[in-house]
């Protein structure tokens, strides 16, 4: 009897934690949820003075691949399949290293043969990426609606590029959310490297217009935002370091190049919600620099693509 | 009576859970109603949680010729995050606050610029939370 009275107790303490949990998760104002997402995780709240978060708060941006692809077909440059890893090699990728960089890369690679249109080769890079979204466990962001999404807009190279765009955000969302981000933070290293790489194979060329050789100088503070996402990995396997050492090795050239940068007063228009950037900047990079750098991403990317 | 404790921990770790992931699918979807097209993603999601006056650093390059629309949000609502876009000499290019903060603008480089994007909460409106930011590109 007793027993049951406690078991009968306690259930009422549970029942009214659970009402008091429930109404108040209904009845919150947007402040009481944030305060209460700060309860939960524990975080010191610093209120005797403007913080800036040096560390998990200072997040670095990765240009996207395909803005550079875009460039390129832009500015003419033939087709060249020889810049593109070979779909074929994806069965060499056993480990989930080797399997992110490569699917960042063939992801850069889609983009490239998309923005060209060739369709037959970009369903194939597709195919390949599908099965490796599957194998990472990225298939939570590459669902059966967004491949169905993709596979029906293979030849409208602008709402594909749409589609691709967002599915790599939610897969870096999906990845960061799971505590899976060193998978997130190569395949964006394998995006960057392979368009690196298809921007020097373009720019080691005598011909090769100036806009290309800007980009690629421009390359300097993306490569060291790439560092510093990489770098808290560097001591979780053999092959991180390897591969930041390869990367700290070519931000060592970049550092020669030079970047020269003057401010000057934006225009904004408020009506149409936008501010135009008037400061302008002018890259300085000597054609032995340029060689350096196409031969330091080959090798970086060799050893990737193996 | 352990086990009783530890359910009520579940619950409230559940419940938690809960909470924080509708909170990020809100950002999520009020963020990605203003980057559609002509609009293209980067590719990433960038977020933080921020305390009473913290402020987070968003480091990022943009090509001259592009335009550019950055997006931000907190909590549940629009207007609760205060961004702010300066060069690398920390020359104040943009604020939303000048805007009613305004959850997103688009920005037009005549040449490649490195940036920082300061993002913190509105004071009046939130005390913590989660801020996040999109950044698309216009062809």
């Amino acid at each position: 009897m007793n027993i049951s009275m406690m078991n009968s107790k306690h259930l009422l303490i549970i029942f009214s934690a659970l009402y008091f949990l429930v109404f108040f998760s209904g009845c919150k104002s947007t402040t009481n949820t944030n305060e209460n997402v700060e309860d939960k995780l524990d975080v010191e709240i610093d209120t005797t003075m403007s913080t800036v978060l040096k560390f998990n708060n200072t997040l670095f941006s990765i240009p996207s691949p395909y803005q550079l692809a875009i460039l390129i077909k832009d500015l003419k440059i033939d087709y060249n399949k020889e810049f593109l890893n070979n779909t074929g090699k994806a069965v060499n990728y056993t480990d989930n290293f080797q399997k992110s960089l490569n699917f960042g890369i063939y992801g850069a690679d889609l983009g490239y043969l998309n923005i060209y249109e060739q369709t037959p080769e970009a369903i194939n890079y597709f195919s390949v990426m599908k099965s490796m979204s599957q194998e990472l466990g990225i298939s939570s962001a590459f669902d059966k609606a967004t491949i169905s999404r993709i596979e029906n807009n293979m030849g409208n190279k602008d709402s594909l590029l749409f589609i691709m765009s967002n599915t790599y955000r939610k897969a870096d969302s999906y990845l960061k959310e799971n505590n899976r981000n060193e998978m997130g933070v190569l395949i964006l290293a394998g995006g960057w490297i392979e368009s690196l790489h298809i921007l020097t194979q373009i720019a080691v060329n005598k011909s090769a217009p100036q806009q290309v050789i800007d980009r690629l100088g421009e390359q300097k503070h993306p490569l060291d935002n790439l560092i510093k996402i990489l770098s808290p990995y560097y001591n979780q396997s053999e092959k991180f370091a390897e591969l930041l050492d390869g990367l700290i090795d070519l931000a060592y050239e970049f550092d020669g190049v030079n970047y020269e940068y003057k401010y000057k007063e934006p225009t904004v228009i408020p009506s149409e919600k936008l501010t135009i950037i008037n400061s302008s900047s002018k890259i300085i990079i000597s054609q032995e620099q340029l060689s350096t750098i196409a031969e330091k991403i080959s090798i970086i990317r060799n050893k990737i693509i193996e | 009576m352990k086990k009783i404790i530890i359910l009520i921990i579940g619950v409230v770790v559940i419940l938690s859970s809960i909470d924080v992931v509708a909170q990020s699918d809100t950002l999520v979807k009020i963020c990605t109603k203003h980057l559609g097209s002509p609009f293209i993603s980067d590719g990433q999601q960038y977020k933080a949680l921020l305390n009473g006056d913290e402020i987070a650093e968003f480091h990022a390059t943009f090509y001259g010729g592009s335009t550019y629309r950055v997006v931000g949000a907190s909590g549940l609502n629009e207007g609760n995050l205060v961004f702010s876009v300066y060069d690398i000499e920390r020359n104040l290019l943009f604020s939303n606050r000048d805007y009613q903060n305004t959850s997103f603008w688009d920005f037009k480089f005549n040449s490649t610029i490195d940036c920082i994007i300061e993002a913190e909460l509105d004071a009046k409106n939130l005390d913590s939370g989660f801020a996040l930011l999109l950044i698309g590109f216009k062809q």
